[in-house]
C-alpha cells in the first residue's frame, strides 16, 4: 500500500522533530473560560522561529530570563508577557468576533478564523428553540444554501429531504452525508437535537474533500454535547405540543355533490344521478346518518389527539479524571389521524476519561428506539387521500360505532381502515458504542483511533384484521351487516443491520519562523455494513393484539430473505498553513476506495484532492485606516469529489435471477439466469466544485456578514443507455454508464448583526441563496421520472407538460383533438399544439418549471430583555413550481374508488360563469386532466415557521428554589402561511396527488430547568 | 514509553489493517448469485440450463392477461390457417408497423433464449473438471438446441437477424451489432446441431427435455427454411436419420396428443418436446381454454381457426369438399377427416360444459341442451347463446367456429375451470415424417417415398391413402403434402414457416390477400334421426386450381359471416418488420424491405 509507505516515512521523519532544548520555559494558555486553546502562536520577541500550544493549550519554548513572549491566535487579542521563572500562564481575552471560536470539521476542528472553505455552524442552543420531533427540519433555513424540504407531517416521517448546493445527482443520491460524532449512516432524525452541541455543514470542496467518494452533496457534522470537569449539573428539557394541520381542503357538501355530479354526468351526455326530489330531501331534511348524510370525512379521520410531548433529562460533570455527560429523552408524537403515531427513547452515554495528561479515552454509548404505529389496512396517506375524496352524502360510521359502506362498492372506508384494520407496527432498536483514543505522542504529534460498532434492527408486523360494514335500513331503523372487509392476515419481517467503522489518524502541527504555521494530518478510515433481513407472512389471525406467526393458521405465504453488504476503505490528508495568519492556504485529498466498483477493472479506487486559500486583509496596514471594517476574509477553494451513492450496492456486478425453474419429469427444477446485462465498468459520479466567499464584520463587528458565490460541476454522471433486446436481456435493457453532467451555480449571503440598548439585547440573522441547476449533457437522452423529465439545456427534473390557453369558451373552433380521442367542448383546457400539426400527441409537450426552490430566504429574530426573550422565524421560498394533481384537482375521478370534489369545484367552468378557474365538469375527465401547465402552481410562500415567547426566572428567585436557571417558554410552529397556492394545500409538499400528510402547525409549551 | 507504546501498536494496527484492504472492497452480491461466481459445477450449470428452458417456455400472451398461456398459440392465428378476435393491428391483418408489441416481443423473448444459452456455453467451461464428460456433453448440446430453436423462430419472421454465437462483450457488439445473412446462420446451426445431436439421447432423459431427435429436427426446420434444393436434400436426410434410427412412432389415437393423460403416456413416443406442466403445483397451469374456449364454457374467444382451415379438411373419401360427395353444406362436421374434430369446433358439434350442463354448440341464438344420458337434443332451449349473442362469440366475431385441438380435456373432465394442465408440444414425430415427405418431395425423389410418410401420417387417423392418380402428378402431389401439414399440424404454431416459404412467396400471395368469410349465417334446426343441420347452407367455396386451397367463396357470399381483407403486400409481407425501438438503439441495423 503507496499510501501507507508515504504515511509511515511521514510519521517517522516527525519523530525526528523530538530534540532536547534547555531553557525551556513551559506554560498553559487558555481562554477566560479556563480553557487551553490550541494553535497558540508562541515567539520570542525579536527571535525568529516559535512554537503553537497542543490541544490542551500547552507550549514550551526556549528563552531566557526577561525575553519578552509575543502569544497571537485568531479571534484573540495578542498579548505580550516577560519571562519571569520556567513557567508563564497566560489568559488570552476573545476579539469581539466569534473567530476565535473553534468549528468542527472533517476529521477535526478547526478556528473559524482559520477557516478558508464555505462551512455554516448551527448552535444547538438555537435548535431547540424549535421544539420539533425532527432534527433535519430544525436546521431548516439556518444555513444558506442547505435547501430543506418537508414532504410530510406524519409522525415519524415528517423530516425533511436536504439538498446542498443544489442537486447533486440525476437517477442517484443527491443527499449529503451525516456524521455524527464521527458515525457515519445513523439518520439526522435519529439525533436528539437536546443533545446537538453544534451542527456543521460543510458545503465546498475544500471542506468535503477529505471524504472523497461521499464529498459531492456535502457533508453535515453533528457534534453532540460532552460533560466537562466542575460542578455535576442536572437539566431537564420538557414540552407539550398540541398539533394540527396547516391547511387542508374542504369538501363539497352532500347537496353540492348531487348537483355538480349530476352535471358532471350530463355534460358527458350522460342521465343525472340524482333527481331532484333526491336533491331537495337534502337541502330541507335534518342529517340523521340514516335517511340523509353529510358525512365530515376530515373530524372523522383526524380523531387522533395530535399531541407531541418531548422530555429531555441531561446529567453532566466530572472531574479533571473523568468527566461525563448522560442525556435521556422520551418524544410520544400522536398523529392526527387514527392509530398513528411515534415513540422514540433515546439514551446517550457520553464519556470522557484522562488516562494521563496527554492520553485521552472517549466512549460514546448511544441506543434509542423507535416505534412507527399505522394502520393496517391504509396507510396514512391514503386514508388522507380517502378523507378529500369521498362524497360526503356516504356512511362512514353510524349511531353505534358500526362502519357504513362509505358509498363504495369496494367497501373500503377510511374510517374503518384508520380504526378497526388493525396495526402496522415497526421497532426500531440501535445500538452504537464508539471508543476512540486520543494521545499526544510527543509535543504537538497527535494520534487518534477510535472504532465504532452500531447495530439496528427493524422488527415490524402488519397485523390485518377484517371489519364488519353496514347498511342503514330506515325501514327499520336499523343498521343491518352487510358484510366483511379486509382480511386477517399477518406478515412479519425483521431486517438487521451491523456497520464496523475503524479510523485512525495523527496530526502534527509545528511552526518554522514565526510566522509559518504549519498543521499536518493524515489517516485512514474504514467503514463495512452488512444488511440481512428475514419476513414471513400467514393467514388467520385471529386475535390481531398477539400478532405471533404460531397464532395464525393459515398457509405460510413464501418467507423471505436477503442480505447486502458494501464497505468503503481511504486514506486521507490535510495541511494547513498560515502566514501571519493572514495568509492561509489548505490542501487536503482522499485516496478513496469503495466497494461498489469493480475490483477487476480497477474501479475501485480514486483521488479526490482540494486546496482552498484564504486572504485575511483585515490584517494588512493598508485596512487600519478603514474603520468600519473590522474583519474581512476573502476564500477561494476548488476541489474534486465523488458520489458513490448509486442505489446498488453491487452495480457492477451481473446478477442472476433464480427465479427461472421449469418442470422436468413432472418436478420443478431451479433455474437460474442472467437478468441484467454485465456493467464492470461502472463508477462514482464526479463532480469539481469552485467557490469564492468573503466574510466581513462591521460596526465594531455588530454586523457580520458572508457571502459565498460557487459552481458545481458533475460530471460522469450515471445515465441508463438502451440496448437493443436482440441482446437477450428482456426486462432491463439498459446498460448504466458514466456519461452525464450537469451544472450547480449558485450564490449564498447571510448577514448577522447583534446589539444592545441598555438590557435590551437583540439579534437578527437573514439567510438568502439562490442555486440555478443545468442539464450539460445526458448524451441526447430524456432521463424522465414521471413528468419530470431532465433534458441537456434545461435544469434538472423539468416538469414535462402540455402547454395551456385557458378554457375554451361558447363558439371558438374545438377541433384539436387529445390523441386523435378527445370531444373537446366549452369549458374544457385548451392545450397549445406546438408544432403546429393540428393534432395534440406527446411531441406537443414542452419542458418548463421546476420543483427545485429558488432563492431560499430566512430572517432569524432573536430579543431579550430583563427575563423576557423572544424569537421569530420567518421562512420562504420565493421561486418554485409545484404541479398538483389527482383528487387535488380532479373532482369525481380518483381511480379504484367513488370519488366527490373539494370545494374549488365549485370555481368550475359553467356556460354561466365562463371566468372560472378550473375546466368544466365532465364524465371521463375529457383530457382536461393529463399532465400540462394548467395545473402547475406557483409554489413560493413565506411562512412565520417560528414565535417563541420565553421568560427566566430572575437568578435571585431561581436559587431561592434551589434552581439555577428556569425557563418557561410558548412556541408556534407554522402559525401563518402566505402563498398563492391550490387552496386547501401546503405549498411546502411537492407535487401532490392528493395522497399526503398534512404538514403540522403546532403550540407548544415547554419548560427548560437546570440544577 | 507508555505513549511510545501506544504510537507503536497504532501504526501496527495500520500496517496490518492496509494490506486487507484490497480484500476488504472485494464485496460480491450476498443473497444472489452472479455471473461471475456461477457456473462452478453441475448442479449450477443445470441450474442455468434450466434458465434456458425457462426462456423457451415462458412465453405467454399478451397484453392484458398476466397468465402462462404458449405465446405459440398466437402463431398459427399470423396465417391463413386463423384469426385473432380482433384482427386490425395484428401480424394476421398485415394492418400493423414496426411498433407492433407482438412483434417486438416475439424478437425480445427469441432473444433472451439465446443469450440464455449463449451465457451457459460461453460460462460452464469453469465447471468442465467437475462434470462427467457425458453430462457436460449433454448440456451443451440441449442449450444448442434450443438456441437453434429460438433462431428458427426467428428466422422465419425476420428473415436475417444478429448472429449471437457467444455473449457480446465489447461496445460494437453490444450497440453496433449488425443483421447476419440467415444462410451464415443456418449454416452454423445445422453444423452445430448435428455434431452435438450424438451427445444426446434419442429420448430425453427427463421428461421435458429435447433429445437427438429433436436436435436432428431442429436442423431439418432450419434446412427447410432455407427453400433450395441443397437444403431440402439436407432436410430429408437429417429426417431421413430420424425415421430410420430414432424410436418414434406415431400415436394411435391422434387425440390423445392435445390431453394431459395422453401426453403423460405418449404412446409411440410420438411427442418429442414439449412444454410440461407441474401436476401437483396448483400454480401450474395455462389459459389455452380462456383464449380459444366458448363462452358458453367460460372461455374469452379470442383465438379462432379460419373457414379456410375448416373447409380444407378432406371428406373421408379423401377428396376435397368441393370435389367429394360425402360432403354436406348443412351438416359440414359429417364425413370429414377425423381430425377435424379434434381440430375445430363447428356448428352442430357437441361440447361439454362445467361439468355438469352439456350442450351441442350451434349458431342460433340460444344454446341447445344435449342430455348426456338420454342422448336427447333440447332445442331451443331458454339459454342465451354467447357464442351467438354475446359480441367476443364467434358469430359476432365472423367466424362461426372455434378451435378445439387443446381443449379436449374439457370432455373428459369439465370441471378443469380455465386451468389447464395439457402441455404445448413443440415438436412431434408427425411434423419429421412431413418434412421429410416435403423435403423428399422437394428435391425429387420417387413419388412412392412421399407417399410413404404421407400415408403413414394419414392411416394413423383413418384416411386413406394417397390416391395413386395424385401421385403420379408432381403439382398435385405438391398440394396434398402441403395440405396433410396444415390439417396435420395446424394450431401448433408451426405455419408461418411454410406460409412464407411455399413457391418463394407465390402461395402466400395468392391466400392471405383475400377477403375473409366465415361459417354460414344459418340458424339451424333439429330434426328428428338427423341431427343439427343449417337451414340455409352456404355452398363449397371454390378450390384453387394450383394450390387445391378453398379460395373464393363470392359464390356463397351472401349466405356467411363475414370479415375485413386482409392486407399483404408480397414485397412487404413476407417478414415482420424489425421492431422500431431496436432501430432506435442500434442504429446499425436495418429495416426490412417494404416496412
Amino acid at each position: 500500500m503507496k499510501q501507507l509507505t508515504i504515511l509511515s516515512y511521514f510519521l517517522l521523519c516527525m519523530l525526528g522533530q523530538v530534540l532536547a532544548q534547555s531553557n525551556r520555559i513551559v506554560g498553559t494558555v487558555s481562554d477566560a473560560s479556563g480553557k487551553g486553546i490550541e494553535g497558540v502562536s508562541v515567539s520570542v520577541k525579536g527571535k525568529p522561529g516559535g512554537v503553537i500550544t497542543n490541544a490542551a493549550g500547552n507550549y514550551s519554548i526556549v528563552a531566557s530570563a526577561g525575553d519578552k513572549l509575543y502569544f497571537t491566535s485568531v479571534g484573540f487579542v495578542p498579548q505580550e508577557q516577560t519571562v519571569q521563572g520556567s513557567r508563564l500562564d497566560v489568559i488570552l481575552t476573545a476579539a469581539n468576533t466569534d473567530l476565535g471560536e473553534v468549528v468542527v470539521v472533517g476529521y477535526g476542528s478547526q478556528r473559524k478564523g482559520n477557516v478558508v472553505s464555505a462551512i455554516t455552524t448551527v448552535k444547538g442552543s438555537e435548535l431547540i428553540k424549535r421544539p420539533l420531533a425532527s432534527t433535519s427540519m430544525a436546521l431548516q433555513g439556518f444555513a444558506p444554501g442547505v435547501v430543506i424540504q418537508q414532504g410530510s407531517g406524519q409522525p415519524g416521517a415528517d423530516g425533511g429531504s436536504i439538498n446542498i448546493r443544489g442537486i447533486g445527482s440525476i437517477t442517484n443520491s443527491s443527499s449529503p452525508l451525516i456524521i455524527v460524532d464521527g458515525v457515519e449512516g445513523v439518520s439526522m432524525n435519529d439525533v436528539d437535537p437536546n443533545v446537538i452541541e453544534s451542527i456543521t455543514v460543510l458545503k465546498d470542496a475544500a471542506s468535503t474533500a477529505v471524504y472523497g467518494v461521499r464529498g459531492t452533496n456535502g457533508v453535515i457534522l453533528i457534534k453532540t454535547k460532552r460533560g466537562a470537569a466542575g460542578k455535576t449539573s442536572v437539566s431537564f428539557n420538557s414540552f407539550v405540543s398540541k398539533q394540527t394541520p396547516t391547511n387542508f381542503p374542504e369538501l363539497i357538501s352532500s347537496v353540492d355533490h348531487m348537483i355538480l355530479f349530476n352535471e358532471f354526468r350530463t355534460n358527458a351526455g350522460g342521465a343525472p344521478q340524482f333527481s331532484q326530489a333526491d336533491i331537495d330531501r337534502y337541502r330541507t331534511a335534518p342529517v340523521d346518518n340514516m335517511n340523509v348524510f353529510n358525512t365530515d370525512w376530515k373530524d372523522l379521520i383526524f380523531q387522533n389527539s395530535g399531541l407531541m410531548q418531548n422530555h429531555n433529562l441531561i446529567v453532566n460533570g466530572g472531574s479533571d479524571k473523568v468527566s461525563f455527560l448522560a442525556s435521556g429523552t422520551y418524544l410520544n408524537q400522536q398523529g392526527i389521524v387514527t392509530n398513528n403515531s411515534f415513540k422514540k427513547y433515546d439514551l446517550r452515554l457520553n464519556g470522557d476519561i484522562n488516562l494521563s495528561r496527554k492520553v485521552k479515552f472517549t466512549t460514546d454509548l448511544f441506543y434509542t428506539k423507535a416505534t412507527n404505529t399505522q394502520p393496517a389496512g391504509m396507510s396514512p396517506n391514503e386514508i388522507v387521500q380517502r378523507g378529500i375524496s369521498m362524497a360526503r352524502l356516504w356512511p362512514a360510521k353510524f349511531a353505534d360505532g358500526q362502519y357504513g359502506d362509505a358509498g363504495q362498492t369496494n367497501r373500503i372506508n377510511p374510517v374503518a381502515a384508520a380504526e378497526a384494520s388493525g396495526l402496522n407496527v415497526a421497532e426500531t432498536p440501535t445500538l452504537s458504542v464508539r471508543f476512540a483514543l486520543n494521545a499526544e505522542v510527543f509535543r504537538n504529534f497527535v494520534v487518534e483511533a477510535a472504532y465504532n460498532s452500531r447495530s439496528s434492527w427493524t422488527e415490524a408486523y402488519v397485523a390485518r384484521t377484517a371489519y364488519a360494514s353496514y347498511n342503514p335500513n330506515p325501514a327499520g331503523n336499523n343498521y343491518l351487516f352487510a358484510q366483511m372487509v379486509g382480511d386477517s392476515l399477518l406478515s412479519y419481517t425483521n431486517n438487521r443491520l451491523n456497520s464496523n467503522q475503524y479510523y485512525a489518524s495523527g496530526t502534527y502541527s509545528f511552526q518554522v519562523k514565526k510566522d509559518h504555521q504549519f498543521r499536518m494530518q493524515g489517516g485512514f478510515q474504514g467503514l463495512d455494513n452488512l444488511i440481512t433481513s428475514v419476513g414471513a407472512s400467514r393467514a388467520g389471525l385471529s386475535n390481531p393484539d398477539r400478532p405471533y406467526l404460531n397464532l395464525a393458521t393459515g398457509t405460510f405465504a413464501a418467507p423471505s430473505g436477503s442480505a447486502n453488504d458494501f464497505a468503503l476503505a481511504g486514506f486521507f490528508g490535510r495541511l494547513n498553513y498560515n502566514f501571519k495568519q493572514t495568509y492561509l492556504l489548505e490542501a487536503t485529498g482522499r485516496y478513496d476506495g469503495s466497494s461498489r466498483f469493480s475490483q477487476l477493472r480497477g474501479k475501485q479506487w480514486g483521488f479526490f484532492p482540494s486546496v482552498s486559500a484564504g486572504w485575511v486583509l483585515s490584517k494588512e496596514k493598508f485596512m487600519e485606516k478603514v474603520d468600519f471594517i473590522n474583519y474581512a476574509k476573502l476564500r477561494v477553494s476548488y476541489g474534486k469529489l465523488g458520489n458513490q451513492e448509486l442505489g446498488s450496492n453491487y452495480p457492477f456486478v451481473a446478477q442472476l435471477n433464480a427465479g427461472t425453474a421449469y418442470y422436468f419429469n413432472n418436478t420443478l427444477t431451479p433455474g437460474s439466469s442472467l437478468n441484467n446485462i454485465p456493467n464492470e465498468t461502472v463508477s462514482w459520479e464526479n463532480s469539481a466544485q469552485s467557490n469564492i466567499g468573503v466574510d466581513l464584520a462591521f460596526l465594531k463587528s455588530k454586523l457580520n456578514v458572508t457571502f459565498d458565490i460557487y459552481q458545481k460541476k458533475i460530471t460522469d454522471m450515471l445515465i441508463d443507455f438502451p440496448v437493443a433486446n436482440a441482446l437477450g436481456y428482456a426486462g432491463s435493457s439498459v446498460i448504466p454508464a458514466n456519461a452525464g453532467s450537469m451544472v450547480n451555480k449558485g450564490w449564498e449571503f447571510s448577514a448577522n448583526y447583534r446589539d444592545k440598548v441598555g438590557a435590551f439585547n437583540y439579534s437578527i440573522t437573514a439567510n438568502l441563496s439562490d442555486v440555478r441547476n443545468e442539464v450539460l449533457d445526458t448524451k441526447g437522452l430524456d432521463i424522465v421520472q414521471g413528468n419530470q423529465v431532465s433534458r441537456a439545456g434545461f435544469p434538472v427534473r423539468s416538469y414535462q407538460l402540455y402547454r395551456t390557453n385557458r378554457l375554451y369558451q361558447p363558439g371558438e373552433i374545438f377541433n384539436l383533438p387529445y390523441n386523435g380521442t378527445r370531444t373537446t367542448g366549452a369549458g374544457d383546457i385548451k392545450y397549445v399544439d406546438m408544432d403546429g400539426n393540428d393534432t395534440l400527441n406527446a411531441k406537443d409537450r414542452v419542458l418548463m418549471g421546476n420543483n427545485f426552490p429558488r432563492y431560499d430566504f430566512s430572517l432569524n429574530l432573536n430579543a431579550d430583555y430583563k427575563g423576557f426573550d423572544i424569537n421569530i422565524f420567518l421562512f420562504g421560498v420565493a421561486k418554485r413550481d409545484n404541479y398538483i394533481s389527482g383528487v387535488g384537482v380532479e373532482p369525481f375521478n380518483a381511480g379504484n374508488w367513488f370519488a366527490t370534489g373539494l370545494t374549488s369545484a365549485l370555481e368550475r367552468w359553467t356556460p354561466e360563469k365562463t371566468n372560472s378557474r378550473y375546466p368544466r365538469l365532465f364524465s371521463g375527465g375529457n383530457g382536461n386532466y393529463i399532465a400540462s401547465d394548467f395545473w402547475l402552481r406557483n409554489g413560493a410562500f413565506m411562512r412565520v415557521k417560528h414565535i417563541t415567547l420565553g421568560y427566566t426566572l430572575d437568578k435571585k428567585w431561581a436559587s431561592k428554589i434551589g434552581v439555577e436557571q428556569l425557563r418557561f417558554y410558548v412556541n408556534a410552529v407554522n402559525p401563518l402561511t402566505f402563498s398563492n397556492y391550490e387552496p386547501g394545500f401546503d405549498p411546502e409538499i411537492s407535487n401532490t396527488n392528493g395522497a399526503f400528510y398534512p404538514i403540522m402547525k403546532t403550540t407548544t409549551i415547554g419548560v427548560n430547568l437546570r440544577f | 514509553m507508555k505513549n511510545k507504546f501506544i504510537f507503536g501498536s497504532l501504526l501496527l494496527a495500520l500496517v496490518t489493517l492496509a494490506p486487507g484492504c484490497k480484500k476488504y472492497l472485494d464485496r460480491n452480491p450476498l443473497s444472489t448469485n452472479s455471473q461471475a461466481d456461477f457456473y462452478n459445477n453441475a448442479a449450477q450449470v443445470q441450474q442455468a440450463l434450466t434458465g434456458v428452458y425457462n426462456a423457451f417456455g415462458a412465453r405467454v400472451v399478451s397484453p392484458g392477461f398476466n397468465n402462462p398461456t404458449p405465446y405459440y398459440s398466437k402463431m398459427d392465428l399470423f396465417t391463413e390457417l386463423g384469426h385473432e378476435r380482433g384482427l386490425n393491428g395484428t401480424i394476421g391483418s398485415g394492418a400493423y408497423n414496426s411498433t407492433n408489441g407482438t412483434v417486438s416481443e416475439l424478437w425480445t423473448a427469441f432473444f433472451q433464449v439465446v443469450q440464455r444459452a449463449n451465457n451457459l456455453l460461453f460460462y460452464m467451461t469453469k465447471a468442465q473438471s467437475t462434470m462427467s464428460e457425458a453430462e457436460y456433453k449433454r448440456v451443451q448440446a440441449e442449450a444448442k438446441v434450443l438456441r437453434a430453436l429460438a433462431y428458427w423462430h426467428l428466422i422465419q419472421y425476420f428473415g436475417d437477424v444478429p448472429f449471437f454465437s457467444a455473449p457480446p462483450s465489447t461496445p460494437e457488439e453490444i450497440y453496433n451489432f449488425t443483421r447476419t445473412d440467415k444462410k451464415v446462420i443456418i449454416d452454423f446451426l445445422i453444423e452445430d446441431l448435428t455434431a452435438s445431436a450424438n451427445d444426446l439421447d434419442w429420448l430425453p432423459s427427463q421428461f421435458g427435455r429435447v433429445s437427438r431427435g429433436v436436435s436432428l429436427g431442429a436442423a431439418a426446420r432450419l434446412a427447410m427454411l432455407m427453400g433450395t434444393n441443397e437444403y431440402y436434400t439436407k432436410a430429408a436426410d437429417l429426417t431421413d436419420n430420424i425415421i430410420a434410427n430414432g424410436p418414434y412412432a406415431l400415436n394411435p389415437v391422434y387425440g390423445n396428443l392435445f390431453r394431459k393423460a395422453g401426453q403423460t403416456a405418449n404412446v409411440g413416443n410420438e411427442i418429442m418436446f414439449i412444454y410440461p406442466y407441474g401436476d401437483a403445483d396448483p400454480g401450474s397451469f395455462n389459459y389455452l381454454n380462456l383464449v380459444q374456449g366458448s363462452r358458453n364454457q367460460g372461455g374469452q374467444s379470442s383465438h379462432f381457426p379460419s373457414q379456410f382451415l375448416v373447409d380444407l379438411f378432406e371428406c373421408t373419401d379423401g377428396k376435397s369438399i368441393a370435389e367429394s360427395p360425402l360432403y354436406n353444406p348443412a351438416r359440414p362436421n359429417r364425413n370429414r377427416d377425423p381430425r377435424m374434430k379434434q381440430t375445430v369446433i363447428v356448428p352442430g358439434d357437441t361440447v361439454v360444459v362445467q361439468g355438469f350442463t352439456s350442450m351441442v354448440y350451434n349458431i342460433n341464438a340460444t344454446v341447445a341442451t344435449f342430455n348426456t344420458t338420454t342422448q336427447a337434443i333440447t332445442f331451443p332451449s331458454t339459454t342465451t347463446n354467447q357464442d351467438s349473442a354475446n359480441a367476443f362469440g364467434a358469430r359476432q366475431n365472423g367466424l362461426g367456429n372455434y378451435w378445439r385441438k387443446y381443449l379436449q380435456d374439457r370432455d373428459i373432465n369439465g370441471t378443469a375451470g380455465n386451468f389447464f394442465k395439457v402441455g404445448w408440444i413443440y415438436m412431434r414425430y408427425a411434423e419429421i415424417l412431413l418434412i421429410n415427405a416435403e423435403a423428399h418431395m422437394e428435391k425429387g425423389s420417387a413419388a412412392s417415398v412421399v407417399a410413404n410418410a404421407i400415408n403413414r401420417v394419414r392411416a394413423r387417423v383413418g384416411m386413406p391413402n394417397v390416391d395413386p392418380a395424385i401421385l403420379g402428378n408432381a403439382q398435385r402431389l405438391k398440394a396434398l403434402v402441403r395440405r396433410e401439414k396444415m390439417v396435420e399440424l395446424s394450431n401448433e404454431g408451426l405455419h408461418m414457416a411454410d406460409l412464407r416459404r411455399w413457391d418463394n412467396g407465390a402461395y402466400a400471395a395468392r391466400v392471405m390477400p383475400v377477403q375473409v368469410y366465415g361459417q354460414t349465417t344459418s340458424n339451424m334446426r333439429l330434426t328428428a334421426g338427423v341431427g343439427l343441420e343449417f337451414t340455409a347452407p352456404a355452398a363449397a367455396p371454390v378450390f384453387d386450381a394450383t394450390y387445391e386451397v378453398p379460395i373464393d367463396y363470392t359464390g356463397s357470399a351472401a349466405r356467411r359471416l363475414q370479415r375485413e381483407t386482409r392486407i399483404y403486400n408480397a414485397n412487404q409481407h413476407r417478414l415482420c418488420p424489425i421492431p422500431q425501438g431496436e432501430l432506435d438503439k442500434n442504429k446499425s441495423l436495418t429495416q426490412n424491405p417494404g416496412w
